[in-house]
């Protein structure tokens, strides 16, 4: 009798294309067996349908991450003086630059050290989510997460607690520092190379204070448009910090060439996949 | 909201939209319950439809029944036996020949000395005392006793001095009234 295997796909939606991971575990590993991206054309729940007629995935569910706007913030929180509901609804304006009806909230609690509780609070832009919800109920889409940018890249990394991620927006480099699936740290800052370097000890230091002995990993993303000046700092900073490992992925047939590793929208893709796995905090 | 271990994650699926993805996801299962919701529901309203045929037919045939003559003369003598068997049937509830028995002889016995009973009969409304008392005191004594002890009931009596022992010879006749209660009578 054979062992069913429960397949999974996960999602990234940016402005540019839809890109979508399928895999299932086995044998320890996750093992992709289909890679495929579509460029976007028009509105988001429309991209979204075009997207599953091309590409029907008869079974399994769905995650998705879609490059919506976004802000995080980790904040101290005493459970003996407020509940969840009441922090929310007290500081949540002082909290976000968003106006009070135009985005959604989301919060988990972290402990560190023992009894001294933080309150993660994430807020995305309401249109986009709507919109992205939209295309879900037009095409009966099983979802099981809907996850907030940019976390899932760091889902296919062997090691999540310690590791810093670097995005490219526009002129500016986007640094997020992570601690147990949440960012504890974020900034902007120019595209150059001292800069990033000085975000970065900053960045260390905030993983020191969560018991972070030293930086697992750094991985910058969507690099391809800097001059090759700063291709080298980046390279530099990689080699002081270390580059991040993936956790063991299996790739099956032509998936291999497909999807490439360290690639923002593939690494988030193979994130959504191994979180609706739940093959993340198994020790990768 | 998920978790891994014990850390919980992010998670902006809405509600409605989980239970969406419950039900589409257990779908299997909303068939066959349909379905069987479906079968019993046919079947509900088959069994209405030929209970409802049967009963059609049976109303038919009370109607051709109905404008039969020899029919129409039973019915009014079954009618009419009907009325008096519950006629006669309200009489014997209403009246406890028993009880009252026992109360015209209970009275009786507590003036045994001066009252003495010669006949009790019972008709269909009612009862007829016969007796002697040896006072006029006594006799108002035992129809006084009889009136208390058997509420709901007119009384009828008449007397006669005997000219020999200037015994009251008595008739009483007691009818019970229209609308006295029974439950007064005992049971």
């Amino acid at each position: 009798m054979g062992i069913r295997t429960r397949t999974h796909t996960g999602l990234c939606i940016t402005k540019q294309r839809i890109t979508a991971v399928s895999g299932h575990i086995e044998n320890q590993k996750m093992t992709v067996t289909e890679a495929v991206t579509l460029d976007r054309k028009g509105a988001l729940h429309e991209d979204i349908t075009r997207f599953l007629e091309r590409y029907p995935i008869e079974d399994g569910f769905y995650s998705i991450v879609a490059d919506i706007k976004t802000e995080t913030t980790l904040t101290h929180f005493e459970p003996s003086q407020f509940s969840v509901k009441e922090f929310i609804k007290w500081n949540l304006e002082d909290i976000f630059t968003f106006e009070s009806d135009e985005f959604e909230v989301e919060v988990c609690k972290r402990e560190y050290p023992r009894h001294n509780y933080y309150l993660f609070l994430v807020a995305i832009e309401k249109r986009g989510l709507q919109e992205m919800q939209k295309g879900i109920l037009a095409n009966t889409m099983l979802i099981s997460v809907i996850d907030f940018w940019p976390i899932p890249v760091t889902y296919s990394y062997e090691k999540r607690t310690g590791t810093i991620t670097g995005i490219v927006e526009g002129t500016m480099m986007h640094i997020w520092a992570w601690w147990k699936d949440v960012c504890i740290k974020e900034c902007l800052v120019s595209c150059h190379g001292g800069d990033i370097a000085k975000a970065m000890i900053g960045m260390e230091e905030e993983l020191r204070l969560f018991g972070v002995e030293e930086v697992e990993g750094v991985t910058f993303y969507n690099t391809d448009g800097l001059t090759e000046e700063l291709r080298i700092d980046l390279d530099s900073i990689e080699g002081v910090y270390g580059k991040t490992t993936y956790m063991p992925i299996e790739f099956i047939g032509d998936t291999k060439n497909q999807c490439i590793l360290g690639e923002l929208e593939w690494d988030m893709a193979l994130g959504m996949t191994a979180r609706g796995l739940h093959w993340i905090g198994h020790g990768w | 909201m998920g978790t891994v271990g014990k850390d919980e994650q992010i998670n902006f699926m809405p509600t409605y939209l989980r239970w969406r993805i419950t039900l589409l996801g257990k779908k299997f299962y909303f068939y066959i319950a349909t379905s069987i919701c479906v079968i019993i529901c046919v079947y509900m309203i088959s069994q209405s439809v030929s209970a409802y045929e049967s009963y059609k037919e049976g109303y038919t045939a009370y109607e051709i029944l109905t404008q039969n003559s020899d029919y129409r003369t039973v019915e009014v003598q079954y009618n009419a036996l009907q009325e008096k068997g519950r006629k006669l049937l309200q009489q014997r509830i209403a009246m406890n020949t028993q009880l009252v028995t026992i109360t015209l002889l209970d009275g009786a016995m507590v003036n045994s000395q001066s009252i003495g009973l010669k006949q009790i009969t019972f008709t269909d409304d009612g009862f007829s005392v016969d007796g002697v008392a040896s006072t006029e005191e006594a006799y108002q004594e035992y129809i006084n006793y009889v009136r208390a002890h058997l509420q709901g009931w007119n009384y009828n009596g008449k007397q006669e001095v005997e000219r020999d022992s200037q015994h009251q010879l008595f008739h009483l006749d007691g009818y019970k009234k229209k609308s006295a209660n029974t439950d007064s009578m005992g049971s």
